[in-house]
């Protein structure tokens, strides 16, 4: 074998150490810098392996491999994976640094960090292991050690990497230990000096650039707003498909899938009756399912909304489906400071505001179809009994510690502060509104004792430190149980990842004793003598809830919570939930030693985002539930939606235009139009009466296939990954649309005798898919699947799901009637929806409410002038600020008001530009693009620096464009009178023209010519005389067209 | 991702996630089981070697298994990173001279390399004209061949060449 190289070619390192350590002798051919080799190649590649005369490997990793494996080959899936990861993600940043450093003497540091990112998981790969594969020495060992090499070792070394990676340096060094690559260096670097790998690295092609990394550079350079961050945070969100190949059918499935069809009926277990209640029954799989107790002065938007109450509500529904004895309860969380201080803000007491908020609640999952068994709320004699019995339990076995912490005390009330109703300084970042827990502005979370200037928000007084007992409830001591029980349960039961890695992190840091009461009035009350002026902390007392309202649900409950063996439950919840139901509240149960069941399965959602931010309540930003119902759209539509999007293993996000497309295209165009289709073509046809179906074998098949996507509907359901079975139904109905589609029943029915009972075959078999359909939609779209067999005149006994397609709708049964299931959602509906919902664009600023109502109200010249000069104030501050060099994320702040201010001017002075008299705008804009300009310049002559001068620029062509805005109208105004004129003129010869040649019935081309000119001359009149020329010649039209 | 599924299919593997690693723009493939693998190449290497007909598909000698590998990195790093209009022209000519003797890429029957490959120029080939495809002949020819072979087109739409040739001389 011949081995064509040059000079100092680094690539030829890691070939020669393959050759020396296979003991493969290769005829090495040294040619001339930028000498080609390969005849069919462009470019100039060194080097390169002739196997055989002609057969050329030019990719110096695959002829690494090869030599190796002509000794003893290899198929090794890692192998292929670093070979990989080395010509696809190193080559690209390495060679171009290496160039930088070696052949020219200045290092690109750009290409340094992703370099770094690359050693670094090299670094991790690498632990615990001699070689990169688990087979040993292997190809990728001498691939990444040959192209490493000059950067790990000689004179162009990175410094400290040793350091920094030591996994690295273990293999680095056993590498250069081998005898094999000793030689490959002295063959290939002289005198061990890496510059001479030089003249080589200047003359071989580069690697093509990876493209999303020069984005990233090119990013980081222009330091873009946050704006445009969350933008690519938001493309970053991986795509992902599920790959269901058409694995071909087998025969045991076909046999299988007949057998079911045709008598599966009988195996079927029967609906299960709902009769309450609902108590746990021996022999049966007793489910228990709770959702996260909404808070209940919050009025819960989509995401809080898919995150738990509509998760268990689905999940709940495919448990009956499923013939499972489920209880599914939920409520309203009602306890706590915050309903207190809204009580205040409200001036009602707590409970008026719970029993107010409550309703709302209500209302609101009772428009979603969430069918609870029981939907209660905290604020109940029951939770009040319960809560302190296990107290009692707790306290009687040791779990309970006493300690005192300092708080806030206002004298001037008489009583502890909590953390929200103390207000102050921001003892980080200064801001004066903070409130006790958490400030507004920086947003980091704060000790109401660290404030400045403390302040009562309620009575404005300057409460002192006191100290102050509390009780704690002991985790530490209850660990051992906990962890025992995490143990069986993440292995027997179904917990989302996020919830097994968030308590388990939590568990690792250490549990620490935890405050369980709080100077508060509102909430049960610590029955403990010495401690009754307090209430139990909302983080002890919500979860108790779940007992507390299955108790009001039934005097029965202690069988549904005191009977750990015989019943599973399931906790459905944000993933901010997740210590709280994983850690404290089962140590409170386990701790109390009552035979309490405590939680078996887990599945926690990430967050919901709206469009690209979050859901705003105070920016009035996203869908909230008692909203979504303005929109005139369905429940359904948006069940259906928030469970095809629901953040399972990510954050997603609402997107209306998504929206509409999962409407229209899967709802609508797939779904729909498959049901509505077989439907009809009974009911026109057949009199809407199902007929005989001899099933041939395509039949046989698609049955087969059906039976494969109900497995993995009903595989995903039980672990409640909700979202992929949706796709399963959707896929279910594609198999039935292009099972129409191949066998066209509407032209077979107007065919023979045989064609006839063919077609009834095919559409009979297809109702029945939708029958099938109606009852794997229940739990997402309850009313339409109602709908659907309404329409079928569905048997009740369908209403199970079962692991096979069986035959629900027998020969001779007859359906109703038939209608469009679904409506499209037009473009300019999610336009409207999406201004609807688009919210403030900006967090609340001071100056908010005047701002609103100038806004809706006519142009306020006042308010204009106020807005101008705070955002000259603000600009100053801004400057200052910078001139100091004061903290990034200060001036950052200050920028993004600024920024908000001038939103508001402009929004503001919008309608002046609109309205008559605008003459003084266009006067003020003009003269502030003579300012901005000279800004400009003057920065431009000092050679300020890019991006100032940049953001300047850009406010300079704001600026202009507004001006064109304002000035448009004045421009068109008085136009050219003489041009209207003689424009008017020739219209009107040319109409006479047109006329003249209609009359004569004169060839149509020609009347279509002089037609042609004489609308071009209308919109050229029109645009003289300052009109739309849309309309002009759209009227020209009309006319033409009543002739 | 398109042409992993369409390798799934093709060669009848069950059930399995796609999905890109947005960070670092890489195919990662993950099974029921929680096997994951990641990389375009090394998925379809998986792949193959995984499916019933695995000897043709991924080369019948050593030599012939390196030859995939180099055009499976050709594809990967040449083809799929070409966004210039002279890095395109650079590997569409390379491989139109390659073709020149050669029904398929490596061998004499269908591989993987050629299976990828098809993929990975199908919207380049598909937007050329006439007279282009003329040009770039062998690379036509073999194009068109492959195309042919239904289970490997799957829902990628069929192009059409011209079977005589249209253009002669030095008109164009």
């Amino acid at each position: 074998m011949k081995l064509y190289t040059e000079k100092g070619n680094l690539n030829t390192l890691k070939l020669l150490a393959a050759a020396e350590e296979s003991g493969i002798k290769l005829e090495v051919i040294e040619k001339k810098h930028g000498e080609k080799v390969v005849p069919y190649l462009t470019a100039n590649v060194l080097p390169v392996l002739e196997v055989y005369p002609g057969k050329f490997l030019f990719s110096p990793n695959s002829a690494t491999r090869y030599i190796l494996n002509k000794k003893s080959e290899e198929t090794d899936a890692d192998v292929d994976k670093w070979l990989e990861w080395e010509s696809s993600q190193l080559q690209p940043v390495l060679h171009p640094y290496l160039v930088s450093v070696i052949g020219s003497g200045k290092p690109e540091t750009g290409l340094l960090i992703h370099i770094q990112t690359l050693l670094k998981s090299l670094n991790g790969e690498l632990k615990g292991k001699k070689f990169l594969s688990e087979i040993g020495l292997s190809a990728a060992d001498f691939v990444l050690w040959g192209s490493l090499y000059p950067l790990l070792a000689g004179k162009f070394v990175l410094k400290g990497w040793e350091g920094l990676y030591p996994k690295i340096k273990t293999w680095f060094t056993a590498m250069c230990d081998l005898p094999s690559c000793q030689k490959a260096v002295t063959l290939v670097i002289t005198n061990g000096d890496t510059a001479s790998l030089k003249e080589s690295l200047l003359s071989q092609p580069a690697p093509l650039p990876l493209p999303h990394l020069k984005n990233v550079e090119k990013l980081e350079k222009l330091k873009l707003d946050d704006k445009v961050k969350v933008k690519i945070e938001k493309a970053a969100e991986p795509e992902e498909i599920q790959v269901i190949s058409q694995k071909a059918v087998t025969k045991e499935e076909l046999s299988a899938a007949v057998d079911a069809w045709i008598s599966g009926k009988r195996k079927c277990r029967k609906p299960l009756e709902r009769k309450h209640p609902i108590l746990p029954k021996e022999g049966e799989r007793n489910i228990l399912i709770t959702s996260a107790l909404p808070y209940v002065n919050n009025v819960p938007h989509l995401g809080n909304i898919i995150g738990c109450v509509l998760s268990a509500d689905v999940f709940s529904r495919y448990c009956r489906l499923r013939g499972y004895n489920c209880l599914y309860v939920c409520g309203t969380d009602e306890y706590g400071t915050a309903t207190e201080t809204k009580a205040i803000e409200e001036k009602l007491t707590p409970q008026q505001i719970c029993d107010k908020y409550n309703k709302l609640h209500t209302e609101i999952y009772d428009w979603f179809n969430i069918d609870c068994d029981f939907f209660g709320r905290t604020t109940t004699k029951e939770q009040t009994s319960i809560a302190q019995d296990i107290f009692w339990k707790l306290y009687n076995q040791g779990y309970i510690l006493k300690d005192s912490i300092d708080q806030l005390h206002c004298t001037a009330c008489d009583r502890f502060l909590a953390d929200r109703f103390v207000e102050g300084t921001c003892p980080l970042c200064t801001y004066e509104d903070a409130r006790g827990d958490q400030c507004d502005k920086c947003g980091k979370l704060i000790n109401a004792v660290d404030l400045g200037n403390p302040k009562c928000k309620l009575c404005k007084a300057t409460p002192v430190i006191k100290s102050t007992q509390h009780l704690f409830l002991d985790l530490p001591k209850i660990e051992p149980q906990l962890q025992k029980h995490l143990d069986k349960v993440f292995k027997s039961g179904t917990w989302t990842n996020n919830a097994k890695v968030i308590t388990s992190s939590w568990i690792r840091d250490g549990l620490k004793p935890r405050c369980i009461s709080r100077d508060l009035k509102w909430g049960t009350q610590v029955p403990l003598p010495g401690y009754t002026d307090k209430v139990f902390y909302v983080w002890f007392d919500a979860p108790i809830g779940y007992i507390s309202i299955t108790a009001n649900y039934t005097e029965h409950w202690e069988q549904w919570w005191k009977n750990p063996d015989k019943v599973d439950m399931y906790n459905f919840l944000g993933k901010d939930n997740v210590p709280f139901h994983s850690v404290i509240f089962p140590c409170t149960m386990l701790g109390a030693n009552d035979n309490y069941t405590v939680v078996k399965h887990m599945i926690a959602t990430e967050y919901l985002n709206y469009e690209d931010g979050k859901f705003s309540k105070s920016r009035g930003t996203g869908v909230f539930g008692n909203q979504a119902q303005d929109t005139g759209l369905p429940a359904d539509i948006f069940r259906f939606y928030l469970l095809y999007v629901r953040p399972e293993s990510q954050d997603s996000s609402f997107s209306w235009d998504d929206f509409l497309l999962k409407n229209n295209s899967e709802l609508l165009n797939n779904l729909g139009n498959f049901i509505n289709r077989g439907l009809k073509f009974l009911s026109d046809n057949f009199g809407g009466v199902i007929q005989e179906m001899n099933l041939r074998d395509e039949d046989k098949e698609l049955l087969a296939l059906i039976n494969r996507e109900l497995q993995t509907y009903i595989d995903n359901m039980e672990q409640a990954i909700l979202r992929d079975s949706i796709r399963n139904i959707m896929s279910i109905s594609r198999l039935g649309n292009q099972f129409m589609q191949s066998n066209k029943p509407w032209v077979l029915v107007k065919g023979s005798a045989d064609d006839k009972s063919r077609s009834g075959t095919v559409v009979s078999l297809a109702v029945n898919i939708a029958n099938l359909l109606s009852v794997l939609l229940q739990p997402y779209m309850p009313e339409t699947s109602q709908t659907i067999q309404t329409q079928l005149n569905t048997p009740p006994d369908s209403n199970v799901v079962y692991r096979e397609f069986v035959c629900h709708l027998p020969p001779g049964h007859k359906i109703g009637k038939p209608s469009p299931l679904f409506q499209k959602i037009e473009a300019c509906k999610i336009q409207e929806f999406k201004k609807m919902f688009a919210g403030q664009p900006a967090p609340e600023t001071k100056p908010k409410r005047g701002e609103k109502t100038a806004v809706s109200g006519p142009v306020n010249t006042a308010e204009v002038q106020r807005l101008t000069d705070e955002v000259t104030k603000q600009g100053l501050v801004v400057r200052d600020l910078k001139s100091k060099k004061a903290e990034k994320s200060l001036i950052d702040s200050e920028v993004a008001k600024l920024l908000d201010l001038k939103k508001s001017l402009a929004a503001v002075s919008v309608p002046a530009s609109n309205g008559p008299g605008n003459n003084a705008e266009v006067e003020r804009l003009t003269d502030e693009v003579t300012k901005q300009g000279l800004v400009v310049r003057d920065l431009k002559s000092k050679k300020a620096e890019k991006s100032l001068i940049d953001s300047e620029v850009a406010k300079l062509l704001d600026l202009k464009k507004k001006l064109a805005a304002v000035s448009v109208p004045a421009s068109n105004g008085p136009g050219n009178n003489a041009e209207v004129e003689r424009l008017t003129d020739d219209v009107t010869k040319q109409g006479l023209v047109v006329r003249d040649l209609k009359s004569k019935k004169a060839e149509k081309s020609l009347i279509d010519s002089e037609v042609a000119k004489l609308l071009d001359l209308k919109k050229r009149l029109a645009l003289a005389g300052g009109q739309n020329p849309q309309e002009a010649a759209g009227g020209g039209k009309k006319k033409g067209k009543k002739k | 991702m398109n042409d992993l599924k369409s390798l799934a299919t093709y060669l009848n593997f069950p059930v399995a996630k796609l999905s890109l690693d947005q960070k670092e723009k890489i195919l990662v493939w993950k099974e029921k089981d929680g096997k994951t693998l990641r990389g375009l190449i090394s998925i379809a290497k998986y792949l193959s070697r995984n499916s019933s007909h695995h000897k043709q598909f991924t080369g019948e000698s050593i030599e012939e298994r390196a030859a995939i590998d180099q055009w499976l990195e050709y594809r990967l790093n040449n083809i799929d990173r070409a966004h210039q209009e002279k890095d395109t022209n650079a590997f569409i000519k390379d491989i139109n001279t390659y073709l020149e003797d050669k029904v398929y890429f490596v061998g004499h029957q269908l591989s993987l390399a050629d299976f990828l490959l098809y993929y990975g120029l199908h919207n380049l080939i598909r937007d050329l004209t006439f007279y282009e495809k003329q040009k770039y002949m062998h690379l036509s020819r073999w194009f068109d061949n492959v195309q042919h072979a239904e289970n490997v087109r799957q829902t990628q739409t069929l192009i059409p060449f011209q079977k005589n040739i249209l253009y002669t001389g030095s008109a164009h």
